[in-house]
């Protein structure tokens, strides 16, 4: 077992304290209030997120990254989504949908292709499983793409798909053959295609994430633009779970985030209003101190998972228990500030109302708590 | 244990059920959210039928002052419209249910009739702190100028702003701030010269209208104190008795929204299909929907004995309490797992499961919180 105090290591400090001074300088609460309100995909603070050299974060020196590791995408995330969940989600179409699928399951051509431009920023991506119908039911998806004359034309909708809208490629999950996982393909669809359309949906929180439902009409992909190249046919379910470790944990870092936002906004609401000589206000202190234990204790789940996986353990297990475990918190803390704070939590005004509709769709996204537990129940035996 | 409802009673839920089935389904309730107002439509209907006369006495041209036909009318309306519920009971509640116990002779004429009408809306201005209503820190003055009360301070987060044509005013009329023991409940024209309203935004209850108010210089003739001029400095135990109304106004409005979400999430658990079977029939739905299922069940008897104490005469401050203390935690608990069963579905603007979250949590409370609640709680029962 691993112990977090691996995390007493220079370079996740030096990352740590490096994304804690970016956020304090470019993102102050009002921008982030107001990048809320627009509904307004934040492009310029990814460029300087960019310009940090971040964006290559997980992405092998050879192509121009950094060379970290999942713990190193935590670190940003967690950080980020103090101030500003949806840059992290977003962060998303870059670090996870670009850099990593890429990297994990890419042809080294594609590899070549990408790595280097999403690193400078150049490129936006974003992934498309959900449909309407296929929602934790995720193998039942309809989406088709059909070989004809030297391509293939995918038809059929998606769902949620964050980035939609403003992403240059759409990793794309369609049915090649009938077989429930062994029929899915993974394509790296250019969304200048004809026949693409994605429209916004607007949704309680997560606001300039550009969540999208995106409608596929004979969108053409060459067979060199499957995932991992020509010999990857109906390998896109296979290769999908190459990638949810990361996933779960990322998500987990997004929740980390925001139920640390949610202790340090009641912390100086408790102490501005109430006095805590007052054995009055003992109850206070404690709602506060139960919402600190839990967050600290789905931190130390959640990094020790991330340990594991960077050090090749299984621990499907173990990510499935912090995605669910880490997100349900955060969601109890962000409900528990909105009750200390009464009615005035629920200001548009303040950050609280906002750290709980963004809160709510991380027990959602990425595999449901439901399906976490799922998941474990398996690992289990059970 | 007398909190079964009459066959009256039960002829008033069925009507009201029927009226928002038919007059505001949940598309209409969501239209009404978009333009962030109170349908004319509605009220008129509402009054037509008879429902504002509900907690007034028939003298006063009611249906005969019950509490818990109110409670009944706010829960039904709260299932589709929240705000509307809130907006119902505060012309019921604040309004008809306050001044029928705690208003003059001359109050009574004035107004119950009208608000049996459905012809006033009235609110309440409490709360003045950040943390909640605390009624030793009442700060806005009132002073006595001849046959006039002065009043200068602001009220916080003051709802149906640019609705009300009468809001309850709690002011400290000592002359000095350190004497808590001189409060007055003041009915106030919101025409009145030296009212200034501040517009504000919560993420739910958005028809509703919400604002900061400042009164400046407010001139209110001293009859206008709540069960008249000799009623200076009553306003401590008149308070009490406003906040239990209102708590249980509150609470079966939450009791209303709870019922909501769990009835759309339930609906929506039938007919959403994952795995070859509708989610409904998989074990963790239903322990989900089975658990507010109970809290439902348990809060509508906490809300029902509360109301129909009221009615008897009894003293029923604990059990408003705890009734709006439990409704509170319940109605948050069944929006937000009514919106876990949604999925992206419940996410999504378009649908109604955020919504009956974001109105849960909107509802004002009169700046009350749990905590605070709970401390009131804790001396109703002796601790």
């Amino acid at each position: 077992m691993g112990s977090i105090s691996f995390m007493e290591n220079e370079k996740y400090i030096w990352l740590k304290d490096t994304v804690k001074k970016f956020v304090e300088a470019e993102i102050p609460r009002e921008y982030a209030r107001s990048i809320d309100g627009k509904d307004q995909y934040p492009h310029e603070l990814i460029k300087k997120v960019g310009n940090l050299g971040l964006l290559g974060i997980n992405v092998s020196p050879e192509y121009g990254g950094m060379g970290g590791n999942v713990v190193d995408v935590m670190i940003l995330y967690e950080e980020v989504s103090k101030r500003l969940p949806v840059l992290a989600w977003t962060l998303g179409n870059v670090t996870l949908y670009g850099n990593e699928i890429i990297s994990v399951n890419g042809s080294e051509e594609q590899k070549n292709t990408y790595l280097p431009r999403l690193v400078k920023g150049e490129l936006l991506f974003s992934f498309a499983l959900t449909e309407p119908d296929a929602g934790s039911d995720a193998a039942n998806i309809k989406t088709s793409a059909v070989y004809k004359e030297g391509c293939y034309l995918i038809n059929g909708n998606k769902m949620f798909i964050s980035g939609g809208g403003v992403s240059d490629v759409t990793v794309t999950m369609a049915r090649t053959e009938k077989s429930r996982y062994g029929g899915i393909t993974s394509f790296l669809v250019d969304c200048k295609s004809e026949g693409y359309k994605a429209t916004s949906i607007k949704k309680l929180g997560y606001n300039g994430s550009d969540t999208c439902e995106v409608f596929y009409d004979d969108v053409p992909v060459m067979p060199r633009d499957i995932l991992g190249g020509e010999e990857s046919l109906n390998k896109g379910w296979m290769q999908m779970m190459n990638t949810l470790n990361g996933e779960r944990l990322a998500l987990s870092a997004c929740a980390l985030g925001i139920g640390q936002a949610v202790i340090d906004d009641i912390i100086s609401f408790a102490s501005k209003n109430y006095d805590f000589n007052n054995f009055a206000n003992q109850n206070l202190q404690h709602r506060i101190v139960e919402m600190a234990t839990e967050l600290e204790s789905a931190r130390q789940l959640a990094y020790n998972a991330a340990w594991m996986e960077t050090n090749h353990k299984e621990c499907t297990k173990e990510t499935s228990m912090s995605k669910y475990y880490a997100t349900e918190t955060a969601k109890k803390i962000a409900m528990g500030g909105m009750d200390l704070m009464g009615e005035y939590g629920a200001l548009e005004e303040t950050d609280m109302q906002r750290y709980l509709r963004d809160v709510l769709i991380l027990t959602i996204g990425g595999g449901t708590t439901q399906i976490q537990k799922n998941i474990v129940a398996k690992t289990m035996g059970l | 244990m007398t909190f079964e409802l009459s066959s009256e009673q039960i002829i008033i839920k069925e009507t009201i059920r029927d009226f928002v089935l038919k007059e505001c389904p949940r598309d209409m309730a969501r239209e009404l959210e978009e333009k962030e107002e109170i349908p004319e439509k509605l009220w008129t209907q509402i009054s037509d039928l008879g429902f504002f006369g509900l907690t007034i006495p028939e003298e006063y041209g009611g249906e005969g002052e019950s509490c818990l036909a109110g409670l009944v009318t706010t829960e039904e309306l709260a299932v589709m419209a929240p705000p509307f519920a809130l907006a119902y009971s505060a012309s019921a509640f604040s309004g008809g249910a306050v001044i029928s116990r705690l208003g003059d002779q001359q109050q009574k004429e004035a107004y119950l009739e009208k608000l049996a009408r459905g012809e006033l809306v009235f609110t309440a201005a409490l709360n003045e702190e950040e943390k909640g209503f605390n009624m030793a820190g009442i700060k806005t003055t009132a002073s006595l100028e001849g046959s006039e009360l002065v009043l200068n301070g602001t009220k916080r987060l003051v709802s149906l702003a640019g609705h009300a044509d009468y809001c309850l005013v709690l002011a400290n009329s000592a002359g000095s701030s350190e004497d808590e023991g001189s409060l007055t409940m003041v009915i106030v024209d919101t025409g009145s010269a030296g009212i200034q309203t501040d517009k504000l935004s919560k993420i739910g209850m958005k028809s509703l209208g919400v604002c900061d108010t400042n009164f400046n210089d407010v001139r209110v003739p001293v009859k206008n104190i709540l069960g008249g001029s000799e009623k200076l400095n009553c306003g401590t135990g008149q308070i009490k008795h406003f906040l239990d109304i209102q708590n249980l106004s509150y609470a079966a409005c939450q009791l209303g929204i709870a019922r909501g979400a769990y009835e759309y999430a339930k609906s929506h658990a039938k007919e959403r299909v994952q795995f070859g079977s509708p989610i409904v029939k998989f074990s963790a739905v239903q322990e989900m929907l089975v658990n507010v299922a109970m809290e439902i069940e348990a809060c509508r008897l906490l809300v029902y004995r509360a109301g129909a104490l009221a009615d008897s005469g009894e003293p029923f401050s604990r059990e408003a309490g705890i009734a709006v203390s439990y409704a509170l935690r319940i109605a948050k608990k069944a929006a937000s797992q009514g919106l876990q069963i949604c999925g992206g579905y419940g996410y999504a603007l378009e649908y109604d499961a955020q919504r009956y979250l974001r109105d849960a949590y909107a509802v004002p409370a009169n700046g009350q919180t749990t905590e605070t609640i709970n401390e009131r709680i804790a001396m109703l029962v002796g601790l």
